[in-house]
């Protein structure tokens, strides 16, 4: 901001200075009938302002585009730190990722072109305008007059037509959808022989859609027809104000040549500030969807009652526990209870979408309680140490993508195994071999890498690294989350076994069992329900939906 | 013929209001070069006290100029958006008739599930080739010929000044700043990439981070990828404001040019002293409109890569049509040593299969995943090429994994299936499909939007209706590949169930990964490995004991769970 503000200064200056010199020149010349050498001093000063302002013109791109990045890598660190912290509340994560990459990059015009040329309309017209009125009142009092008019009138354009617009918005962007439409519709189309008909309906609906497109253009474009003829008649006045008094030797030629050439100057930012206002609008659409994101609330934040860390009294009691999460009609975890002492094996089963992983995500303090309570050792969870708690308990998701810590695309075993890079070999191995993995993994050795295919491991493999990840940090309790997707049963057996060694070891295991081998070895069953069920597919959302594509080009 | 030459013969159909509109805004650009040189003259002669009649004469140009650069702005607006979107219209049509001709099997080569979106999303890009690049440069170019053409005839070394300086602001610096951006940007989109996967990584991950206390060092890789991105963009900026720079020394030197060749001309006479400001403030006005040239620069690199996209789609050849099976008499299937491949790929995928469907059959084909079922049904549809001898009922339609649900009216979608139909017929296939009671709930009936992608039906839901139009289109034989393959089990068993029920009359080939469902079929064709490995009743191959025997052992378990779940009372844990 401050170097913008430095900028836009150098700029007024460089810009005033300009003028200045150029009205020195023509006047010498043609007034004072000065020869080149007598001007010569005014073509070399004039000759310098614009180097000058070559070099700004080259330092403004580099400073905005500097600060650009800055606030972007600052947006996306504060989208992502909320996303952690909420504990994955959010329902979609494609949707998330979208907006915090192609969002946030959407947001480019806003900080390097929207942000510093509105730091020029400032600047700039009122340094001109001041020198103007040194020199000249009646043409200070011309601009200073014009110059609201603009605000003005695309105010009440806008206004006026804002009714109109929002109608025909509406209509548009459900005309544009039906090209995506008929487009992924294209297989079924086929196989019914209709495909070719639709050419026919794209031609019939791409001329709605230009009328109507065309309808609100005609309002829309009113607003920047405003702006140019108030800047451009304006300029117009104040040049024949100009004329007329110089031809009745009312003023001075120089001054008169100086104003003519400033009061462009005056108009020009705000007329730029215009074309880059809508490229900056199309960005702000998901800037405000990024922001509700950053405002997301998060998980359990907890107290400070510390946990009886490694004693008998690390008892879990649930009592009527349920859950229903915020701005959703239906209750996802009717309500539950259950006690889970070291040592035992609890399973969580129930049909989909009967809030399975919504339990384990309020034991894991993921997710709040809507009503009923969960005490650990005693102490309710929503008091409990929150740091104390994530380090007794090792969590595995339904669908972990074994990621290391420093996020890299092709994580070593050994990274994403040793998730805090503390522990030596030994112990690695100690819990690859408890997760049952380590003959399979020995001849790759803990430097294999893996990457998003997982590098020619099985599916129940990889399963078996996670385990041994949640192991490896010996937790007093372990929530798991079995996988649906395709585990071979000898993986499926191979776990079961580990979770019994662990909780003969004295380790409270809770799991969710999706599959027969998990339940058989629990020592209690809870059976968890949801209410009006709403596991509804999700969509995926791609960017493009979320940063309103009509807007292109205005 | 370049990508975005053959885009331009696209987009620009509609010539004679693209021709109109760039005239127009030469008018417009025009008036704003001339409002400003006109001012000039009028001072400069203003200055002199010349007769009131030529200040009179400058006065109203003055005002016409100011008026008309507004006016002819917004009417050429108004009629470029209106030639580029029936330009829009017109791609779209060509976009969709190439998609067509390579559906469904070509489609597969562009597999991501967000390749329509990028399709819809490319196709509106183009509007910036006629908007944001040709017509400004158009315009820009009118204007400089203008202007270089009145600096001639005043003085003509003056105008080679303008025509030089003009000539490498419109060709040399948008070719230049196009280069740059080009240039960075491989290296540009590598560090992007990081950044992305870094962010998905978060996000798939997010819970597992929070619950491991790795946040920070996840939130620190971010930031220094964040980092790596934003010093190739200061690079890339570092070029680009040099792009920037290089204009303002244009002007620099069509002003100076113009005051050190002008000055000359007044002292000897051969140009009026009040031309003196009008040929030092031309360029001033014309290289204000040439300063827009570099974002038009950059444009034209945007849209190379859209128009890469486009002509990809354009010329795949793989024309699925051509494969429809030999012999159509037939009211079933009849297949003699059939193998078929994908196309692009070296080996077949089916090998020998040999087996026939008769009238009324219901059949099952199981399989692991990727031993070849799905192909079989593509096969028999006419989408994959093969050899052997084939016959299939022309009569024949398809349901797949995932239909897709058209955004309009439940009427809509049934007679893209059926064409025109009753309501009453309408209404019995949706009852055949078990949807009555869904339809019911609608709030309009049969005339219900159901908005993008079925927004507001569940899963289960969609499949039905898909299930109802297929009804609809009255067909002998039925196809269908994993119809319930994205569905809960309890969705899945039941709209199998229905589906078996209510297909009683036709020739249906399921393929299906549910055993269940298989079960019920008259005969069962076990897949393994692209080779037909049984053919048998659900007993025949329980007793063969293959992969079938092994895969309903683990099912039934599976069932046996889900069972004594269903006993357990709800809510509360039960010790076993």
């Amino acid at each position: 901001m401050l170097y913008a503000i430095i900028l836009g200064t150098f700029t007024a200056v460089l810009v005033i200075t300009q003028a200045w010199f150029l009205s020195r020149v023509i006047v010498g010349v043609t007034a004072d009938n000065e020869v080149l050498a007598d001007v010569g001093f005014g073509i070399g000063a004039l000759a310098g302002v614009f180097v000058a302002r070559a070099f700004l013109a080259w330092g403004a791109e580099v400073i905005a585009v500097r600060a650009a990045g800055e606030a972007k890598a600052q947006l996306r660190q504060a989208a992502m730190s909320a996303v952690i912290e909420s504990g994955s509340t959010h329902s979609n994560p494609g949707e998330v990722a979208a907006l915090a990459t192609r969002g946030i990059d959407a947001l480019d015009t806003y900080f390097a072109r929207y942000l510093p040329q509105l730091v020029l309309a400032v600047i700039v017209p009122i340094s001109a305008l001041v020198v103007i009125f040194t020199q000249d009142i009646i043409s200070a009092i011309i601009v200073a007059v014009t110059i609201p008019l603009i605000p003005m009138f695309m105010i009440l354009i806008g206004l006026f037509t804002k009714n109109k617009v929002d109608k025909q918005w509406n209509t548009l962007s459900s005309l544009s959808g039906h090209f995506l439409d008929l487009v992924s519709g294209l297989p079924t189309l086929k196989v019914f022989g209709r495909a070719q008909a639709q050419v026919q309906v794209i031609k019939r609906v791409g001329d709605e859609y230009r009328s109507s497109t065309m309808g609100v253009l005609r309002i829309s474009f009113l607003s920047s027809l405003a702006l140019e003829l108030v800047a451009s008649l304006s300029v117009a006045l104040v040049a024949v104000s100009i004329g007329v008094r110089l031809a009745e030797a009312q003023m001075d030629y120089r001054v008169g040549l100086f104003v003519l050439l400033l009061a462009p100057e005056v108009y020009l930012p705000l007329r730029l500030i215009g074309q880059h206002f809508h490229a900056a609008a199309e960005g702000l659409g998901a800037a405000d969807k990024l922001f509700s994101i950053i405002e997301s609330q998060p998980a359990v934040s907890g107290g400070n009652i510390d946990l009886p860390i490694g004693t008998a009294d690390m008892t879990i009691t649930v009592t009527e526990l349920s859950v229903r999460y915020p701005k959703s009609e239906y209750v996802a975890l009717s309500p539950v209870s259950l006690e889970a002492i070291p040592g035992s094996i609890t399973a969580i089963v129930g049909h989909s979408g009967s809030g399975k992983s919504t339990l384990l995500k309020a034991l894991g303090g993921l997710v709040e309680a809507t009503s009923g309570s969960i005490t650990v050792g005693g102490a309710p969870l929503v008091d409990v140490n929150m740091r104390q708690w994530r380090h007794a308990v090792s969590w595995l998701p339904q669908d972990t993508h074994l990621f290391s810590r420093d996020l890299a695309a092709q994580p070593t075993i050994r990274s994403v195994v040793d998730l805090h890079g503390d522990h030596t070999d030994s112990l690695i191995w100690n819990a690859l071999t408890e997760a049952e993995v380590a003959a399979e993994i020995r001849p790759l050795g803990l430097d294999f890498t893996l990457d998003a295919h997982g590098s020619g491991l099985s599916g129940g493999q990889l399963q078996r690294l996670a385990v041994a990840r949640a192991l490896i940090t010996q937790p007093q309790i372990l929530l798991l989350d079995e996988p649906t997707s395709a585990v071979d049963s000898a993986s499926e057996i191979a776990i079961a076994r580990a979770l019994q060694r662990a909780a003969q070891g004295g380790m409270t295991v809770i799991v969710v069992a999706h599959r027969p081998a998990l339940m058989e070895i629990a020592h209690q069953v809870v059976r968890v329900e949801s209410e009006g069920r709403g596991a509804e597919a999700e969509v995926e959302v791609d960017i493009n939906a979320v940063v309103p594509t009509g807007s292109r080009g205005w | 013929m370049s990508a975005v030459t053959q885009l331009w013969k696209e987009v620009a159909t509609d010539k004679r209001g693209l021709r109109f509109a760039a005239l127009i805004g030469g008018f417009a650009t025009f008036s704003a070069v001339a409002l400003l040189g006109v001012s000039a003259w009028l001072i400069s002669s203003a200055a002199e006290m010349p007769p009131v009649l030529t200040l009179t004469v400058a006065a109203v140009s003055v005002r016409f100029f100011a008026l008309s650069r507004a006016i002819f702005r917004y009417v050429e607006r108004l009629l470029g958006h209106n030639a580029a979107l029936k330009g829009l219209t017109n791609l779209r049509v060509t976009v969709y008739e190439s998609l067509e001709k390579i559906t469904p099997i070509g489609l597969r080569r562009f597999g991501r599930g967000d390749f329509f979106a990028r399709i819809g999303a490319d196709v509106d890009s183009a509007l910036d080739l006629p908007l944001r690049i040709v017509l400004p440069w158009a315009q820009a170019a009118l204007v400089t010929v203008a202007t270089v053409a009145f600096t001639v005839w005043l003085i003509p070394s003056i105008g080679l000044v303008m025509a030089t300086t003009g000539v490498v602001a419109l060709f040399i610096v948008p070719v230049l700043v196009r280069f740059i951006a080009s240039r960075s940007d491989r290296a540009l989109a590598e560090v992007r990439s990081d950044v992305t996967q870094g962010v998905v990584a978060i996000t798939d991950n997010s819970s597992e981070i929070l619950m491991s206390g790795t946040g920070t060092s996840a939130l620190n890789s971010l930031n220094q990828r964040d980092q790596a991105v934003n010093s190739e963009l200061r690079k890339q900026a570092w070029n680009m404001g040099l792009g920037n720079g290089m204009g303002v020394v244009l002007q620099g030197v069509a002003v100076v040019g113009a005051l050190i060749l002008g000055i000359p001309a007044v002292t000897s006479g051969r140009m009026t002293p009040v031309m003196l400001a009008v040929v030092a403030f031309l360029p001033l006005a014309l290289f204000e409109i040439l300063a827009q040239l570099p974002s038009t620069a950059i444009a034209w690199k945007n849209i190379q890569g859209v128009a890469d996209r486009i002509s990809d789609l354009q010329n795949d050849s793989e024309d699925s049509d051509s494969y429809y099976p030999s012999v159509p008499e037939a009211a079933g299937v009849q297949a003699q040593r059939v193998s078929s491949r994908w196309p692009g790929s070296d080996s077949d995928t089916l090998h020998d299969l040999s087996f026939s469907v008769l009238p009324g059959d219901h059949i099952a084909i199981v399989g692991p995943s990727g031993s070849g079922k799905s192909t079989l049904a593509y096969t028999l549809m006419g989408y994959l090429p093969f050899t052997g001898s084939l016959s299939v009922n022309p009569s024949r339609v398809m349901l797949s994994q995932q239909s897709h649900i058209f955004d309009t009216t439940i009427r809509n979608n049934i007679q893209i299936g059926g064409g025109e139909m009753s309501t009453p017929a309408i209404e019995a296939v949706i009852n055949r499909a078990s949807l009555t009671q869904w339809l019911q709930q609608q709030p309009e009936g049969l005339d219900t939007e159901l908005g993008s992608f079925g927004a507001r039906m569940s899963g289960g839901e969609k499949q039905r209706l898909a299930f109802a139009r297929l009804l609809a289109a009255h067909k002998e034989l039925l196809i269908l590949d994993e119809p319930t393959e994205h569905l809960d089990f309890e969705t899945a068993e039941a709209l199998e169930r229905e589906i078996w029920n209510s297909t009683t009359g036709n020739t249906t080939i399921m393929v299906t990964h549910r055993l269940t469902a298989a079960a019920r079929c008259t005969r069962i064709f076990e897949i393994v490995n692209g080779h037909i490995t049984a053919i048998g009743t659900h007993e025949e191959l329980m007793h063969i004991g293959g992969w079938y025997a092994a895969t309903w052992q683990a099912q039934e378990s599976q069932l046996h769970m889900l069972a004594t779940i269903n006993r357990l009372p709800v809510g509360v844990a039960v010790r076993q």
